[in-house]
């Protein structure tokens, strides 16, 4: 099994398999444009070595995937918050790592890992009241009070079901 | 690194995951989240969930695929389209749990029309797991095909005013009354026509420059070449040749009628003006070459081009003079009206040799038969106006034993055409009258602790073996009083008589029959096997496989059951 190495962008050395760090489309394809293994280390320069250790570990764990399905017409069927059990628990870091996998996984273009990002936090939000989410995310209340007041007016016909 | 710190696009796809109901307090945390959450695009993304939408009840005329002039108020359709769906899940919830008021609750659950029918399709698919599957998929599909109905009569109702629909849209309007597979209504028939279409442009490369002959040619070897033969002599009588859908998904085969419904409305889609006409027995199309000059074509029997002589001839032939009045009578392009009902006739002409021919051969694909006639009753009561017991006598029948929820419909649709006061409509009053009356009603209970009621021995949802005929079947009701039911028994076969108790059951082949208790020969099966049809959901919640019984769903009638 061939093997390569993968530099974060604060210069830590990380050996993975060739197949572990094909789950990133983005290294898949850097690698078929280079053709062979390369001898030198990839450079990756916007994730730093935690977060790469842990992208790492998750494509370990997933390296036998079969390919997500083809995203013809996502957007027609209701996306589900499920999260498998290992991925729930993979996921349990602080918000900072959170938000880190989740960009680490964009700009790697690893699309499963990032679904399984957007939907932890989405499941953050679920059940929760406006202020919750503000609380929960550390986030401002930029509203006057007369926006505030509009807004609930706007969604009158949406309660009440 | 905070959640207000990720990309905009990334955001957006974490709000693509949140539910439907969290978003109203997302967009209330922040006016960034308010922008985000308020893209029309992520509720278009949304209300495209739904397949089926009621363009007429709303201004969106073909649902989030088609063209759509404000893309401000897809949030609102979305949320309204969902408090639908919860108005429905109250309704069905209703209809399913009790018999009085399903006529009341079917039609306020019609109302919303196919703003409804993806939440019932749904219902269809409602897994074993459920205590009362059987009866929820049974009232889901009745309630759908009662849709299907209403919007059929309302195709039809617009021959009556000075904007008919398409003759594909009217003559498929008779699949919707026997379609049980709810997909394929004439909105598919249409995307099927238009598919043809595109695949006729392919692969006759050369065919915009053709001439009008050469096209309507084309169009007739085309459809020659997917099996649309039309139907030989012996076939000729099959039911489904009159049902334009379901021939057109499964055996192609047609009637005259049915080939120049599908002939013409290609033919129009691909630029040609096409009419069938109502020639005597056999339906051509005429196609307008010129204001002044057309030809005719048979695509029933041949791509060959026909002319007015030749059709002039064999007119005269058959005894019909060749008058101006003639001409226009047969060989003038018919009117919608016309060809619906005279697809309904074919239809009558039909069904009693189905009847006869579903007792020797039980044909894979056989249409229902009562749901066929029906169909055609309807569109002649209400095209022709004409009001011969042939007709009226037969409608009221299907009203009465098997579509009592049209009631509404008939109301609407016939009663005031017959003429207010008019011997027909009075007779169809008195008769949705009663079925209202009963409808309202909450039912008498036939309790078994009733000294009168002791010798009934077996319950609800029994299956049993019958005797003498060998047949397996399942107890829907009971009575102890068979004479004052008015039902006709052979008492002479029976050794007890009249004074035992008899029993409404549904056989396997799904008939319903009379029986009495000394001919039931109890069992206890692990499976219902052909019993646990979606019909017996009319009755049962489930088939229970451990008590080998099905689970009653008429406990207001049969309590103790």
């Amino acid at each position: 099994m061939s093997q390569i190495t993968l530099l974060s962008s604060d210069n830590v050395e990380l050996k993975v398999d060739k197949e572990v760090a094909e789950r990133s489309i983005l290294i898949k394809n850097m690698l078929e444009d280079v053709g062979e293994t390369p001898d030198q280390a990839i450079p990756i320069p916007n994730v730093n070595e935690g977060v790469l250790r842990k992208v790492i570990e998750w494509c370990e764990h997933h390296r036998n995937d079969p390919p997500p399905p083809a995203d013809e017409d996502s957007d027609s069927r209701k996306k589900s918050t499920d999260i498998e059990e290992w991925d729930q628990k993979f996921m349990q870091v602080d918000q900072e790592m959170l938000f880190e996998i989740i960009l680490a996984a964009n700009y790697l273009d690893i699309k499963p890992l990032l679904d399984v990002g957007c939907k932890t936090v989405a499941n953050m939000i679920k059940g929760k009241s406006p202020e919750e989410i503000r609380k929960t995310f550390n986030i401002q209340n930029d509203f006057t009070p007369e926006e505030e007041d509009q807004i609930r007016r706007e969604n009158e016909w949406a309660e009440d079901r | 690194m905070q959640l207000r710190h990720l990309p905009q696009e990334i955001t957006q796809r974490i709000i693509e995951f949140v539910p439907d109901d969290d978003l109203v307090a997302l967009e209330r945390v922040s006016r960034e989240l308010y922008r985000l959450t308020n893209d029309p695009l992520l509720w278009r993304g949304r209300c495209r969930r739904f397949k089926y939408w009621e363009d007429d009840w709303h201004p969106y005329v073909s649902g989030p695929e088609g063209h759509y002039q404000s893309l401000q108020n897809w949030k609102r359709v979305f949320f309204r389209r969902l408090k639908i769906d919860g108005e429905a899940q109250k309704l069905l919830e209703k209809i399913v749990s009790s018999p009085s008021k399903r006529i009341k609750y079917t039609e306020k659950i019609a109302l919303y029309g196919y703003d409804v029918k993806d939440y019932l399709i749904k219902q269809l698919e409602t897994p074993e797991s459920a205590t009362d599957w059987l009866a929820r998929r049974f009232h889901a599909s009745s309630t759908l095909s009662y849709i299907h109905r209403q919007r059929a009569i309302r195709n039809w109702s617009t021959l009556l005013t000075p904007q008919p629909t398409s003759l594909e849209v009217a003559i498929s309007s008779f699949d919707l009354f026997v379609i049980d597979d709810f997909a394929f209504d004439n909105e598919q028939v249409q995307r099927l026509l238009t598919t043809i279409c595109e695949d006729i442009t392919h692969s006759q490369r050369d065919f915009p420059n053709c001439s009008i002959q050469e096209k309507a040619v084309g169009i007739i070897s085309h459809m020659r070449s997917l099996g649309f033969l039309g139907c030989s002599q012996e076939r000729f009588h099959d039911l489904v040749n009159c049902f334009m859908g379901v021939s057109m998904r499964t055996t192609k085969s047609t009637l005259p009628i049915t080939s120049c419904s599908i002939f013409c409305s290609l033919a129009r889609r691909l630029g040609l003006e096409a009419h069938p006409c109502a020639y005597p027995y056999h339906v051509y199309a005429l196609v307008r070459e010129t204001e002044s000059s057309h030809f005719y074509v048979n695509p029933h029997d041949s791509i060959d081009i026909v002319l007015q002589s030749e059709l002039e001839s064999r007119l005269e032939e058959i005894g019909v003079s060749i008058t101006s009045e003639n001409v226009r009578k047969y060989l003038h392009p018919a009117t919608t009206k016309e060809l619906v009902l005279r697809n309904a006739r074919n239809i009558l002409r039909n069904t009693p040799r189905a009847r006869r021919n579903l007792v020797d051969d039980q044909l894979d694909l056989s249409i229902n038969i009562d749901a066929a006639e029906y169909a055609a009753l309807f569109a002649i009561a209400l095209l022709s106006n004409t009001w011969t017991t042939r007709i009226l006598e037969p409608l009221c029948r299907c009203l009465q034993e098997s579509f009592p929820l049209d009631v509404g419909l008939i109301e609407k649709h016939i009663v005031p055409l017959a003429g207010p006061g008019s011997r027909p409509a009075r007779l169809l009053q008195t008769i949705c009258i009663a079925l209202r009356n009963e409808d309202g009603m909450v039912r008498r209970p036939k309790l078994r602790s009733l000294a009168e009621n002791r010798s009934v021995l077996f319950r609800i949802g029994t299956i049993f073996k019958h005797k003498r005929y060998g047949y397996q079947a399942v107890i829907t009701g009971w009575t102890v009083n068979m004479a004052y039911e008015g039902l006709d028994i052979e008492e002479g076969e029976l050794q007890k008589g009249l004074m035992q108790p008899f029993y409404r059951v549904m056989v396997d082949d799904l008939s319903i029959r009379y029986v009495a208790q000394e001919n039931i020969l109890e069992q206890r099966p692990f499976s219902a096997g052909r019993l646990s049809n979606i019909l017996a959901g009319r009755y049962f919640q489930r088939f229970n496989s451990l008590d080998g019984r099905f689970v009653s769903n008429m406990k207001e009638e049969y309590p103790d059951d």
